[in-house]
């Protein structure tokens, strides 16, 4: 079995169902990022309280990789401030999927970085 | 000599390398085709030995290249049944339909309302959509019946209230499905409209001649055929050559020029200013010497048997086709979407097997919403596919079931 496969196999079990899945109801921030040369489509929902993201849930029309991106990218900004949450790289996320801007599935990796960045960034100019 | 893919492979270098550690299985034919030598070897050849600008400088290189080019318009447009007169070289069927909407306007003096379909790639649809947004006029898109094809009927009705403009794919490079050019064809021209067709994807795999159907303007991609990229072509019918406006002026498609006026060459060549794609009507001629010592009707052939043996091995219960269950409707294409695991990351398990296929919108959004998802996966074959290929996909495909 190749590498790839395990790696695939990996997700699969620990992003099927992924943790953070769902929406939150009276979110104070909903932003919604779609990649159309792929189709995939994420929806981010974020509680607010003071300049602290308290919690945050996603859904989505998405594949595997761009699911899981979705979950774990989640995990590291609850709690954050929202500069915090800004300042978080690409290549960190990107890292986590061991690939870079170059790799096939870069789009899927970073389409909720995208959509965090759309719904954060409005906030900090106010 | 009868159709040996074995044999044809010998000519593809590319399908001996190795990906992932798995020799390549190449199936995304639909978004361009592997080259063979012949026409690799035809592009060096003409570099190193014949390379100046064509139909300028009196000087013999440049009438030896000149003669090549001029000998490759030939074979490109008899490829197709057409004058070579009425071909100009393009540098892809999104440049030809891009160029329609400039060039027909100006034809016909008016706004033009154009009828396409869903089932269209985006640029046949876009293009037309910034022309009436432009210039004014009236873009209607109509539907697909139930066996995947366009509607006939609807195209009747709208083209009895008046349209300028019916342009409409061949083959469909999601489903694979063939709308019937010649039906359509003569039914534009009955209500007094133009007739456009995409021919991206049929010109490549099945017979398909112009004087039999009689469409007024044809756009197609050199790099689906076997051809290198950057090369296409755009058919415009005999009866409106000579009455179309040059859209890109310059050099190369004036005879004469005075500050205050110019004379335009002669057509087609008023058509394509500047230095042209010599490599790239070379390396097409060259591939469409190869398709026609193959015989298109073979290679359709060849692919429908592909097609036949790719539809009986997908499990029904995981696997659902797009487009018609006969797989004789499939024109070398097929797309489909496995129960629960996204067109992605199907395409990333083949990928890990060696085996290349495309996901996703597939550049026709509208058409893969319609069929109710918002991607697939697909797999497109060529010449030098092989029944032994398809059973590498199934058996790639079958790991997938410990996904579900
Ligand atoms: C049906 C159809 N039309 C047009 C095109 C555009 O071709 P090109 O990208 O070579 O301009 C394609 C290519 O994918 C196609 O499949």
């Amino acid at each position: 079995m190749s590498s790839q496969e395990d790696f695939m196999r990996e997700l699969v079990r620990r992003f099927k169902n992924p943790p953070n899945y769902g929406e939150i109801e009276n979110a104070d921030i909903v932003s919604e990022e779609a990649d159309y040369s792929c189709g995939d489509r994420v929806k981010l929902y974020f509680k607010i309280g003071g300049n602290r993201i308290l919690e945050a849930k996603f859904t989505s029309e998405a594949c595997l990789f761009c699911n899981a991106s979705t979950s774990i990218l989640l995990d590291l900004i609850k709690g954050k401030t929202i500069e915090e949450a800004l300042s978080l790289k690409e290549e960190e996320l990107l890292s986590i999927f061991k690939t870079d801007s170059k790799g096939p599935r870069y789009r899927c990796i970073i389409l909720p970085l995208r959509a965090l960045r759309k719904a954060l960034k409005g906030l900090k100019l106010k | 000599m009868g159709f040996d893919p074995y044999v044809i492979r010998e000519d593809f270098p590319i399908l001996k390398k190795e990906i992932n550690g798995k020799s390549l299985v190449y199936f995304d034919n639909a978004a361009t085709t592997q080259k063979p030598k012949q026409v690799v070897e035809a592009i060096r050849d003409y570099y190193f030995n014949y390379n100046s600008n064509v139909l300028r400088s009196i000087n013999t290189l440049s009438s030896q290249a000149t003669e090549l080019y001029i000998e490759s318009r030939k074979k490109i447009a008899r490829f197709i049944g057409a004058g070579e007169e009425e071909i100009v070289f393009t540098k892809n069927a999104t440049e030809g339909l891009n160029s329609l909407t400039e060039i027909i306007p100006k034809l016909l003096g008016r706004k033009l309302t154009v009828l396409t379909s869903i089932m269209e790639h985006h640029s046949n649809l876009l293009p037309w959509r910034r022309m009436v947004s432009e210039k004014g006029g009236r873009l209607i898109v109509v539907g697909m019946n139930e066996d995947y094809t366009v509607n006939v009927e609807e195209i009747e009705k709208n083209l009895e209230n008046g349209c300028d403009v019916l342009t409409i794919v061949h083959v469909s490079n999601v489903l694979g499905t063939m709308n019937p050019v010649k039906e359509l064809c003569k039914l534009a021209h009955k209500h007094g409209s133009l007739f456009v067709i995409d021919a991206a994807q049929s010109i490549p795999h099945i017979p398909f001649d112009v004087s039999e159907i009689e469409p007024d303007f044809v756009a197609f991609s050199g790099h689906k055929m076997l051809g290198p990229t950057g090369i296409g072509v755009l058919y415009v019918r005999k009866k409106f050559v000579e009455k179309i406006e040059p859209w890109d002026l310059g050099g190369g498609m004036v005879k004469t020029v005075t500050l205050e006026d110019q004379v335009y060459e002669d057509v087609p060549f008023r058509f394509e200013a500047g230095t042209p794609n010599v490599e790239g009507v070379i390396g097409l001629a060259t591939a469409v010497d190869y398709l026609s010592r193959i015989g298109v009707s073979n290679i359709a052939k060849h692919e429908a048997d592909l097609v036949k043996h790719l539809m009986e091995g997908f499990d029904e219960k995981i696997i659902t086709v797009h487009g018609p269950l006969d797989s004789t409707k499939h024109m070398g294409i097929v797309s489909f979407n496995v129960k629960g695991i996204h067109p992605h990351d199907v395409a990333q398990m083949l990928d890990a097997d060696g085996i290349m296929v495309r996901s996703g919108a597939l550049c026709a959004e509208p058409l893969v919403n319609a069929l109710g998802v918002n991607a697939v996966v697909r797999v497109s074959f060529y010449l030098y596919n092989t029944l032994e290929e398809v059973d590498r996909f199934h058996e790639s495909l079958r790991k997938l079931r410990g996904f579900i």
